[in-house]
């Protein structure tokens, strides 16, 4: 009973002191001897001695002065959590003041500052954020920047190929009066102007190929002046044979089967990987120009590659059973 | 490339994975998640799908239909499936950072146990790596403990801290930023509710599940004799009659049937200052023995490993996100004076 008087007797007379004197008048109270202490809590005489006499300097790091308070406030029967918060209150005035001298060294950021709690806390944590996020918000802007200006960049060749495009549609009607001849080397220059990636090799078409090209050109026409850069490979097939095309980009242009009498015109970039069923039954053109079949072909299915010159090149022969 | 800058928008992270919870603490946030490490599985088709994760599974365990599983991914401290830790790192990391635009890529920092071996220091590198990190740092758990618990592990004096974790209680001595002696005995909370799973069979003839095992220790489990008695009322399937029964347990059972696992504590800590270097176990047996973990908050326990060893214990404060939180102090010192504090 006595304990718990002179515990009330304490709290009034040590209300915001540190620790030290309360635990101290409490211990006395108790009738308890600095040796009987250091003995319960199992820690030595100095550092009990250092608890009430708030010298806590003498001690070990925080955690453990937080430790020894709370055994120290249990053995006397003060209430615990009190003790330590005026432990917390008492150290963080401490380190409040020191801080304080330090900021205003650094910078005087914040001058009426009252020796905050947490100010240390405070003074880094607003910093830190701020610094991070304004670095994110830099480098959001300057991608947003880049990709307007990639942007621009793109709509401004857009427009000077459409340009293209109807300089070749221009050409192409003329054509029709014109002979195909010096038009396809017109055709050609613009392209070649432009730096697309399309070959210049284009030879120009013998004469005696009139006949055939022109059949072909009414067909290919249409499509042609839509794709200026494109090049046109022509089949027409005198018996019944699959057709497959790839084209320089990978794209399978065609993969069907064709009837005698048939033809057909695609469009893709040279070289063309063409797979024949049947190749005997087949004739092709190039840009127009009839390209001959190699003769010795055995085979009848056939692998070839079309280059943009119009040379053949057979890279897979296979003989039907 | 691309998963730098998304780094850029992402926050560097602590974690904790650990047996029972895992915890994610981030730098100038804190601790900003604490979910129990659980995964609930859908069985569907031959394919596994992710249920719940975290508190919704935990909820789970135990009452879940044939279909679905709900398992604790690591056991013993280490990663006992794969996959299923993957996938629940990766849901942790999004739910940290839900309000991002990007898919985050954060540095992480992983606490691993003192023993664990390369292989499963390596599945828990590959597995936060799977889960979207950036990079992965790994340190060991009663460093960051010490860390996490204010200890001034930088100082040419010996330290000893005892993290008694979900599957193992750690147990360290830390001198200069490093670990002198470690040592991790498979002894944690998941012990203690199986002890009393166990006691309640033994003593009622009655099962309990493990989620109620640990709601009486949490309430009214004790580790040393001579504090007050409480009591709780339980309800748990009597095995001879079959049916549900309720009774009631005093903390003086719970104590006795804690027995065995803080016996297995005990000894380790004992062990520990056996092996410490006389310079080390002098400075340990001026200052203490600091605690950690959710297993310091069991009461009175630091009263038992004073008895048992003769020297001042200590809990530290907020145990249960020591660990988190030192990890995430100890990724700050690295940056800051590129100290060597990594396990590997």
């Amino acid at each position: 009973m006595s304990e718990i008087e002179g515990k009330d007797d304490a709290e009034v007379a040590v209300a915001k002191s540190p620790p030290g004197s309360r635990l101290r008048l409490a211990r006395e109270k108790a009738d308890l001897s600095l040796d009987n202490v250091a003995a319960e809590l199992r820690i030595t005489k100095r550092y009990v001695q250092a608890l009430e006499g708030d010298d806590f300097d003498a001690l070990p790091s925080g955690v453990f002065i937080v430790g020894y308070l709370k055994a120290y406030a249990r053995l006397l029967a003060i209430p615990v959590e009190e003790v330590v918060d005026t432990y917390h209150e008492y150290t963080a005035q401490l380190n409040g003041d020191g801080v304080k001298v330090k900021t205003v060294k650094v910078k005087a950021i914040k001058e009426n500052n009252s020796g905050e709690d947490d100010l240390l806390l405070l003074s880094t944590s607003s910093k830190k954020p701020l610094k991070k996020g304004w670095f994110g918000w830099l480098i959001a802007v300057v991608l947003v920047f880049a990709i307007v200006v990639m942007f621009q960049d793109d709509t401004d060749s857009r427009m000077t190929s459409e340009g293209q495009v109807n300089l070749g549609s221009v050409a192409d009607i003329s054509e029709q009066e014109a002979p195909p001849l010096p038009d396809s080397d017109a055709v050609s220059d613009e392209i070649s102007a432009d730096g697309a990636a399309v070959d210049e090799e284009q030879e120009p078409a013998p004469a005696s190929d009139e006949a055939v090209s022109s059949q072909i050109v009414v067909v290919e026409l249409p499509a042609k002046t839509e794709n200026p850069p494109l090049d046109s490979i022509a089949f027409n097939f005198s018996k019944e044979c699959w057709l497959e095309v790839i084209d320089a980009q990978g794209d399978v242009l065609n993969s069907d089967l064709y009837q005698p009498g048939e033809s057909k015109v695609l469009q893709g970039y040279a070289p063309f990987e063409v797979l024949l069923g049947n190749v005997k039954a087949v004739s092709l053109a190039l840009n127009e120009q009839a390209v001959d079949l190699p003769a010795n072909l055995g085979g009848q299915k056939v692998r070839l590659r079309v280059s943009a010159a119009g040379e053949i090149i057979v890279l897979e022969e296979q003989v039907a059973h | 490339m691309i998963k730098r800058l998304r780094g850029m928008f992402s926050n560097d992270l602590s974690i904790d994975l650990g047996t029972a919870n895992t915890l994610i603490y981030v730098r100038d946030r804190g601790i900003v998640l604490d979910e129990p490490s659980v995964v609930a599985i859908r069985q569907h088709n031959g394919q596994k799908i992710v249920e719940a994760v975290g508190v919704e599974a935990k909820r789970m365990l135990g009452r879940t239909p044939g279909n679905i599983t709900a398992i604790r991914p690591l056991k013993d401290g280490v990663i006992a499936d794969f996959q299923v830790t993957e996938k629940m790192l990766q849901h942790f990391i999004k739910k940290v950072h839900e309000a991002a635009w990007f898919q985050p890529s954060p540095r992480v920092l992983v606490c691993v146990p003192c023993l664990s071996t390369e292989v499963e220091k390596r599945a828990i590198r590959e597995s936060a790596l799977g889960a979207g990190a950036r990079e992965v740092r790994l340190i060991e758990e009663p460093m960051a403990a010490a860390i996490g618990a204010g200890l001034n592990v930088s100082e040419a004096t010996g330290s000893m801290v005892v993290d008694i974790g979900g599957g193992t209680t750690e147990i360290a001595i830390i001198s200069l930023n490093g670990v002198v002696y470690s040592d991790s005995v498979r002894v944690g909370g998941d012990r203690f509710d199986e002890a009393i799973v166990n006691y309640v069979r033994r003593n009622y003839g009655s099962v309990i599940g493990e989620a109620t095992a640990e709601r009486i220790k949490q309430e009214i489990g004790c580790a040393f004799a001579g504090s007050e008695t409480r009591e709780i009322d339980v309800r748990g399937r009597n095995l001879a009659e079959g049916v549900p029964r309720s009774f009631t347990l005093n903390s003086d059972e719970i104590l006795e049937a804690l027995q065995e696992p803080l016996a297995g504590i005990v000894q380790g800590v004992k062990s520990a200052l056996e092996q410490s270097p006389p310079e080390l176990a002098s400075d340990i047996a001026e200052s203490g023995i600091v605690l950690t973990g959710g297993g310091a908050l069991l009461r009175d326990i630091e009263r038992l490993i004073a008895e048992e060893t003769g020297l001042p214990v200590i809990v530290a404060e907020d145990p249960l996100t020591c660990v988190a939180r030192g990890g995430g102090k100890a990724m700050e010192m690295m940056d800051g004076r590129s100290i060597d504090l990594l396990s590997s």
